[in-house]
């Protein structure tokens, strides 16, 4: 296996690095942008675009649950997928260096959690959370 | 030793230099993406910009920054502005974690007046900032009490790019899917319904498609026991039978097409670009964007096609690994490299691989005609989630089986090639249930019957009461 390197705090100081170059171009490019580019308005010009035609009401309106439902199912499974990465980081060294037993018992308990996983997924197939015809 | 070696740690100069070849990349990937348009349409293409085109990227540029950058009067205003910036930031910090070559160590010799203490301390002194000392310095002395002189040899090592975080994986998925709030925020702040709709859809899109992304980013995760890029890349870089190299397409082809597809849908691309039918919805959620704040949208979905093309690499193709690329100096880790020669070589390496990937989404894109809402959302929940769901749960059974009795995995825990051909199997096998599977399901009720709109001439409902006199 690899060098370990240190895991250190100072690890994330690129990262803060990247945060500062990432902001300084965002900002920059908007701003050169705006100060560079000619600024003209007009009633016609302010008006939302909507193929040339006088815009019809508001956007501000409800729109189809289905979305609301999408985003309630992903949080459910998305949510037991981050539970997975603990386990998928320890599996494989117990496997190596532990008893069969443990490893087992890994095995074992990712095996109940994928079944509660399936249950909620086969209730909602069954409620026709994934039917979008 | 130069004071910028010690001061100024390496990943400051890899992180501009990344930056700055990924921008410059992503100009001409849009270049490259016209042409192979083109090519595949029977025309030209842009080739009025310099030769063979190849100005058009600076042309390009420049006309973003001088167009009117101009917004709505009915637009939010600062939701407008913020939701192009936080797609470009993320895809900025999204590069941080790529292992772009390995492991540089370094040897130095440094003399130092008088007899020392604690040689450790002295090569800590003037080990750079970010770089792990190896071993134990030796320390040579010379001479009597006045005229004594230490001679210090010590190693350090660093890695080879910007940030070598443990939950590398982890951060690169969470930071990409912060890109879905630029998406839907622009769509909603812009006031348009068509850039409304687009959001929705893009939104719908992209979510669906994180959750088999993850699962099958943790396939991989599950045979090395690690996060971190940089240990899955070296865990790739030996060899099968001396020749064939250890790359994961070989072992899990079925979670590589899995990941494959899901980031063609993160990237919002044909045949997942429902987002920005331009048939139907204009330009989807940028339709009121104009000028540089266009241009952050634009860049940002090629920045993501990098980014995203690179992880893939790391994951399935082996990184920086090319057979016959040389210049390892340890045994027991293949990514440690003494020539700076060599990290380079690798980074290009890695690149070429990130850059085959992209010409796949480019075929892909202008082959292939555009899945419908339905298709789209079916593909995701009903067979890719349930897919890769299978295929976790068949490698941490491979692993249970054959793990403990494979005494180089146990050593080492790199993946062996009996290994190897029972992962195969498990692959071929899962294809060949998938199949037959696939066949016993149910049909789903037919999708483009007629939709009934009340009160429309389509509409199909019994004649109308008749009225009460």
């Amino acid at each position: 296996m690899p060098p370990d390197m240190e895991d250190a705090p100072s690890n994330w100081l690129p990262v803060v690095l990247l945060i500062i170059i990432g902001v300084g171009f965002v900002v920059s490019n908007i701003v050169a942008s705006l100060i560079i580019g000619p600024s003209r308005t007009g009633p016609g010009k302010a008006a939302t675009y909507e193929s040339g035609m006088v815009p019809v009401g508001d956007t501000r309106r409800r729109f189809n649950v289905r979305f609301y439902i999408v985003a309630m199912i992903f949080l459910v499974i998305d949510v037991d997928i981050i539970f997975f990465y603990p386990w998928a980081t320890i599996f494989a060294p117990v496997v190596r260096t532990g008893t069969p037993q443990q490893g087992a018992a890994l095995l074992i308990s990712l095996l109940i959690f994928v079944a509660l996983l399936l249950v909620a997924y086969a209730y909602a197939w069954g409620k026709g959370v994934f039917r979008w015809d | 030793m130069s004071w910028i070696e010690t001061h100024i740690p390496a990943w400051v100069f890899i992180a501009f230099i990344a930056h700055g070849a990924i921008l410059g990349t992503v100009a001409y990937l849009i270049l490259l993406e016209r042409k192979i348009a083109a090519w595949t349409q029977d025309r030209l293409g842009p080739n009025r910009v310099g030769p063979f085109g190849l100005l058009q990227p600076i042309a390009d540029g420049l006309k973003m920054l001088l167009k009117e950058d101009y917004r709505p009067a009915d637009a939010d205003p600062r939701l407008f502005t913020l939701a192009p910036a936080l797609m470009m930031f993320v895809m900025i910090l999204s590069i941080a974690v790529l292992p772009w070559g390995g492991t540089k160590q370094t040897t130095r010799t440094i003399q130092v007046a008088g007899t020392i203490d604690s040689a450790t301390a002295v090569a800590e002194q003037n080990t750079p900032f970010g770089a792990t000392l190896i071993g134990t310095p030796i320390v040579q002395t010379s001479g009597e009490d006045e005229s004594a002189k230490s001679t210090i040899t010590y190693t350090y090592r660093y890695a080879f790019q910007i940030a070598n975080l443990n939950i590398g994986v982890l951060y690169i998925v969470a930071i990409l899917s912060i890109s879905v709030y630029g998406v839907v925020v622009g769509g909603w702040a812009s006031n348009n319904k068509y850039s409304f709709l687009g959001g929705l859809r893009a939104t719908a899109n992209m979510i669906s498609y994180e959750v088999p992304l993850g699962l099958s980013i943790l396939t991989i995760v599950v045979m090395y026991g690690s996060l971190n890029l940089a240990t899955i890349v070296e865990a790739q870089s030996h060899y099968w039978f001396g020749v064939i190299p250890a790359w994961n397409i070989f072992t899990q082809p079925l979670a590589f097409f899995l990941f494959l597809t899901c980031i063609h849908a993160e990237a919002n691309r044909a045949p997942f670009d429902i987002a920005e039918a331009e048939q139907e919805l204009v330009g989807g959620y940028h339709t009121e964007y104009s000028a540089m704040r266009f241009g952050l949208f634009f860049l940002s979905e090629y920045a993501g096609m990098i980014t995203t093309s690179a992880v893939c690499v790391a994951l399935f193709f082996g990184g920086w690994h090319l057979p016959g690329l040389g210049g390892n100096v340890d045994p027991a880790h293949p990514s440690v490299t003494t020539s700076l020669v060599v990290c380079v070589l690798r980074a290009l390496v890695f690149f070429v691989k990130t850059l085959i990937i992209i010409g796949i989404f480019m075929w892909v894109r202008w082959s292939l005609p555009r899945f419908r809402f339905d298709q789209i959302m079916n593909l995701a929940w009903r067979a890719m989630i349930p897919m890769a769901l299978v295929m976790l749960l068949v490698t941490a059974t491979t692993l249970y089986l054959f793990g403990p009795h494979d005494e180089a995995f146990r050593a080492t825990g790199l993946i062996t090639w009996k290994m190897a051909v029972a992962l195969l199997i498990a692959n071929a096998v899962m294809l060949v249930i998938i199949a037959a599977g696939a066949a016993l399901l149910p049909a789903a009720p037919p999708t483009n019957r007629r939709v009934r709109v009340l009160g429309s001439r389509f509409d199909q409902a019994p004649a109308a009461v008749p009225a009460t006199a």
